[in-house]
């Protein structure tokens, strides 16, 4: 049994790999510390993941299924997992979101590139989004991607950027409903009714307090420059 | 008489309502259904059981600017477009 913390919430894993308690390494939370959850996955729902995603082991499995079941888990707690690049640029907290090859990393880690150190990826793929005190903050988790970017920390979520492909870089401000739209596809929804009212009450709330934009890029630093001047983030 | 199925919830907020598949109806369906204002309102008719008439005669009472015809292409419409989500009853 493995018990890791994550955006504050104490979680115990019964796991039967070791493959996660090295996953999770840097989360562990200290000895004596009493859990917040309970987590276990059956061997049913190992072979369903294994069913739905081919050529993984047993064990990379037994990850898929410990996130998306801590998905699920930590909404009684103000806090949902979404699918996107979280950049800290001095303070302001930028989820880059987009289905997985559009550009998601290419573009942060370009501005990472131009901005230096006045930016740093808090976490590259399945960050956990949650609100205190009716501010959204968005923090690390070890689900961060293929590239590992990402960091246990935090920041406060101010801006959310819906990313695609385009012949050229341009960014524009995106209303709220079209932002709820684009953001429930990077959301896991919850399984069960009861959770429902907790899971849109965190999505209205992400919504009023973010501004939302929708961006066509290349792959290029250009990209990065024009995401930096359209969200007005601060160039000195 | 149709009817909603079971664990198909349907979820309003102040910006977009959406329907989301919930329990059992969850590992049928993946994703979830937008609706907008007219959609909701013949959704809420359908949770209890409505036959495509009584939608109609709901547009009607609700909707000035649409005549019988147009609100029955509309609703329709409406129920093609949410078929597997339905049963008789």
């Amino acid at each position: 049994m493995i018990k890791i913390r994550l955006a504050g919430i104490v979680i115990a894993v019964e796991n039967r790999y070791d493959l996660l308690e090295w996953y999770c390494r840097g989360y562990t939370a200290g000895p004596g510390i009493k859990e917040d959850i309970s987590i276990s996955v059956s061997p049913e729902k190992l072979d369903e993941e294994l069913e739905k995603t081919s050529g993984i082991s047993r064990r990379r499995a037994e990850l898929f299924c410990v996130y998306r079941e801590i998905g699920y888990r930590v909404l009684p707690f103000d806090a949902l997992l979404m699918h996107a690049v979280i950049l800290d640029f001095e303070g302001t907290g930028i989820a880059f979101m987009a289905p997985s090859g559009t550009g998601k990393t290419t573009l942060t880690c370009n501005i990472r590139k131009v901005c230096k150190n006045r930016v740093r990826i808090i976490n590259g793929d399945k960050p956990i989004i949650r609100v205190i005190g009716r501010k959204i903050y968005a923090f690390g988790t070890p689900w961060n991607g293929k590239e590992g970017y990402g960091c246990q920390s935090f920041v406060e979520l101010k801006k959310l950027c819906f990313l695609y492909q385009d012949q050229e870089n341009h960014i524009q401000r995106t209303e709220s409903g079209e932002a709820m739209k684009r953001l429930m596809k990077q959301l896991l929804i919850p399984e069960k009714g009861e959770d429902l009212n907790a899971f849109f009450g965190i999505l209205e709330l992400l919504l009023q307090k973010t501004e939302a934009y929708r961006m066509g890029c290349l792959p290029d630093e250009d990209a990065a420059w024009t995401a930096v001047r359209g969200m007005e983030l601060p160039l000195r | 008489m149709l009817r909603i199925k079971k664990d198909m919830v349907l979820q309003e907020t102040s910006l977009q309502s959406f329907v989301v598949p919930v329990g059992k109806m969850a590992e049928e369906f993946h994703g979830m259904l937008r609706l907008n204002k007219t959609g909701v309102l013949y959704w809420r008719a359908l949770e209890k059981g409505a036959s495509k008439e009584e939608l109609v005669r709901l547009a009607l009472e609700t909707f000035d600017d649409i005549d019988e015809k147009k609100a029955a292409g509309d609703v329709e419409e409406f129920l093609d477009s949410i078929r597997p989500y339905l049963e008789e009853i």
